[in-house]
């Protein structure tokens, strides 16, 4: 989490053609570091019950165009009492509008503006496996796909204290319900991921976080402490009615899959603190 | 320090290599605490403290009583989270409700789980959006509690957490809370029972059994009504699980005859909760008689409102003798001063019937009419005011005409629609839309509104 922090800050400062200087240059040592991971675990039996994946990538293409964007994965397959179960959440975001998308550092000054950017949400999963259909891991399903217009309106009284912000999300979809699959490729030195959905260019890009456990991975559990608590809570509180191309939006903690932080985060969080 | 202030110069002093290092150890540490006193904690002088209160609870058994979490000398607390465990045997938590403490910094977000098959609940709070934490003392949340039944908890308040802005825990201490539950307070009336007449003037006997249902001795009033008006108001002390029988005397001098409910009612001792059976009414009102003959008319019920020309009307008719002899007498029902019907009643003294008069409406004209009915006056009967009673009007009207208006439209359509299948118990029961008087708005009421739709009295 935190290299992919470093790595988000580094990469939102940069330029277009520095950026991809320093993505190649820093994804090469960071995701070195994901592939020794992968290669770890790549000796062991996948079909072991009980194995969780987490997966947090940066998208850089969209078919030929470049873009910047957000992927976010939780898979499962899980062996309880006899009864093979997987499942899988897949969340991405991009937009044309890199800088705006890919907000960090200060905040802007309060401005308005409106901005552009895709979702794209499995919404059924039909199959998760590590190295099937030639990908070192693999999740297919159905997938929406939306665009998203959002304008901020940012209200202010006569000596210009800002008032409230107002956020409209006008969503139009793209396509609904698609066959779509989501591969990891292990060319080295670089983890990279292919997102294909049928009905939009496929979406590809490097892969910033990559964790195989054998032990439950808490979707909730945002500073990987092992246990979902006030900690975690805090974390989604502090950026609370935060959206897409808004300062201190996080995408890895929209749980809800609704491109905006709200109570539903704070409810899904809540509700996972163990008693 | 001594050094100097004996004005010696250092370079004279002689300080062997053992004394050289406590010196200089004892310089080192004085001013790493110098340094730490001074720039690491220029704040928290006072460690927060996170408290059950009060931290010891007394409550009866059957009881709801509440605790507060609270916190004290907290410095720019964000969010905030605990557990409150209890003996899962003696107390149920009912509801968890967030302090003021926090949303002094704000908008909060407040989420708690309850397991009361465990005995904790699971709290946690945070602010909201980018804002500074709150400092202070005040109440996190409250606890309220019920209490099942008797026996001590520790309310082991575990795990808090504290938590500021920059996400960085605050060292605090948790302080436990202690619960002792006792048994209940509960006084009960458990029986009254009187005559059910009572000559106008004599003085009859109410006898009251209250019993203590609850864990301590009580001491407690039973006061005995007649309507609302109080006979007579009893001391009584009973040990647990004690009853007793008390007798109370009504005397009817100065109240008129008539039909009296009578009730009884032990007064609520500290700390009762079931309230529900402190008061006990008399199964059977009593009747105060005058001494003579007395007839009377006590009410009259027409079975529906609106009646279809044509179709009969049934009319409850009650009579009761007052008096304190045995008398035969006639009623006489009316349709404004037209007599529907004569019975012929014998009625024992304090005795009362209710007769059904059936007013056959055909060949009556539409409109309103006033119902009412009239005892004859019995030989002797001085007091007859009381031998006559008028009730409200009933409406005849063409049938089908379920609200009266003198015409079947659509309103009554709706109406009988509205109580389509109902029978007496039913809650949409409309005794206007049982146009045959069957019992049920059934499909035989709807085709006869059918076959009169549109038509009027004229």
């Amino acid at each position: 989490m935190l290299l992919f922090n470093f790595y988000h800050k580094i990469f939102r400062k940069m330029e277009w053609n520095e950026m991809k200087k320093m993505t190649v240059a820093i994804l090469s040592a960071l995701l070195a570091i994901g592939s020794f991971s992968f290669v770890i675990n790549a000796g062991a039996d996948y079909q072991v019950q009980g194995t969780w994946v987490h997966m947090r990538g940066i998208i850089t293409y969209w078919g030929t165009d470049r873009v910047f964007g957000l992927i976010g994965a939780h898979a499962g397959m899980v062996n309880k009492n006899g009864s093979y179960h997987e499942w899988a959440r897949v969340h991405a975001i991009w937009s044309y509008d890199c800088p705006r998308l890919n907000c960090s550092g200060p905040p802007p000054p309060p401005q308005n503006f409106t901005f552009t950017f895709y979702a794209a949400k499995l919404v059924e999963t039909t199959e998760v496996a590590f190295n099937y259909s030639g990908y070192a891991f693999y999740i297919s399903g159905l997938w929406n796909v939306v665009k998203i217009t959002t304008t901020i309106t940012v209200i202010t009284d006569e000596t210009g204290q800002i008032i409230s912000i107002d956020v409209n999300h006008y969503i139009e979809p793209v396509v609904i319900n698609a066959t779509g699959e989501l591969g990891i490729l292990v060319p080295p030195p670089l983890l990279r991921f292919e997102l294909s959905i049928e009905g939009i260019e496929t979406l590809r890009g490097f892969v910033a976080l990559w964790v195989i456990k054998h032990i439950e991975i808490k979707i909730c559990d945002i500073n990987d402490d092992g246990k979902v608590d006030i900690f975690d809570l805090v974390k989604v509180a502090k950026i609370y009615r935060t959206v897409p191309g808004l300062f201190k939006y996080e995408h890895h903690m929209d749980f809800n899959f609704n491109d905006q932080i709200d109570l539903g985060d704070l409810t899904t969080v809540a509700a996972n603190i163990e008693g | 320090m001594v050094i100097g202030e004996r004005g010696e110069p250092l370079k004279k002093i002689t300080i062997k290599k053992s004394n050289s290092i406590r010196f200089f150890s004892t310089l080192l540490l004085f001013s790493i605490l110098t340094f730490g006193l001074v720039f690491v904690h220029p704040v928290h002088a006072v460690t927060p403290t996170v408290s059950v209160y009060p931290s010891t609870v007394t409550a009866s058994a059957g009881q709801n009583f509440s605790i507060d979490i609270r916190i004290a000398n907290v410095f720019d607390l964000y969010g905030w989270e605990f557990r409150l465990g209890w003996n899962s045997t003696l107390l149920d938590a009912v509801n968890v409700t967030e302090g003021t403490f926090l949303k002094q910094g704000g908008n909060t977000f407040f989420a708690n789980k309850t397991n009361n098959t465990e005995g904790y609940v699971l709290v946690d709070c945070t602010l909201l959006g980018a804002v500074p934490g709150v400092s202070g003392s005040g109440t996190l949340a409250t606890v309220e509690f019920h209490a099942e039944v008797p026996g001590q908890s520790v309310l082991d308040l575990y795990n808090t957490i504290l938590i500021n802005p920059l996400e960085q825990p605050i060292p605090h201490t948790a302080n436990d809370g202690n619960v002792t539950t006792g048994p209940s307070h509960d006084v009960a009336v458990i029986s009254i029972a009187s005559p059910t007449t009572v000559l106008l003037g004599q003085a009859i006997h109410i006898n009251v059994t209250v019993q203590n249902q609850g864990g301590y001795a009580e001491s407690f009033n039973v006061t005995v009504y007649y309507n609302s008006t109080v006979i007579e108001k009893q001391s009584v002390s009973l040990d647990i699980g004690a009853s007793t029988n008390l007798t109370f005397t009504w005397n009817t001098t100065g109240i008129n005859k008539g039909d009296y409910t009578i009730s009884a009612e032990a007064s609520v001792v500290p700390g009762e909760t079931d309230t529900t059976d402190n008061t006990k009414v008399a199964d059977s009102m009593v009747t105060v008689l005058s001494l003579g003959h007395d007839v009377a008319v006590k009410g009259v019920t027409p079975s529906k409102t609106v009646v279809g020309r044509g179709y009969p009307l049934s009319i409850y008719i009650t009579a009761k003798n007052y008096g304190t002899f045995t008398e035969t007498f006639n009623v006489t029902s009316y349709a404004n001063s037209t007599i529907i019907q004569t019975q012929n009643v014998a009625l024992a003294s304090g005795n009362s019937t209710t007769i059904t008069f059936t007013w056959n409406t055909t060949g009556v004209s539409c409109g309103n009419y006033t119902i009412g009915a009239n005892a004859t006056i019995v030989p002797g009967e001085t007091y007859t005011a009381d031998n006559t009673y008028t009730d409200g009007w009933v409406v005849v009207t063409v049938v089908g005409d379920v609200d009266g208006s003198g015409r079947v439209e659509w309103g009554d359509l709706g109406l009988l629609g509205l109580a389509y299948g109902s029978t007496p118990a039913s809650p949409n029961w409309n005794p206007n839309a049982d146009f045959d008087a069957s019992g049920k708005v059934d499909w035989g009421d709807l085709g006869t509104l059918g076959l009169n739709y549109g038509k009027s009295c004229s």
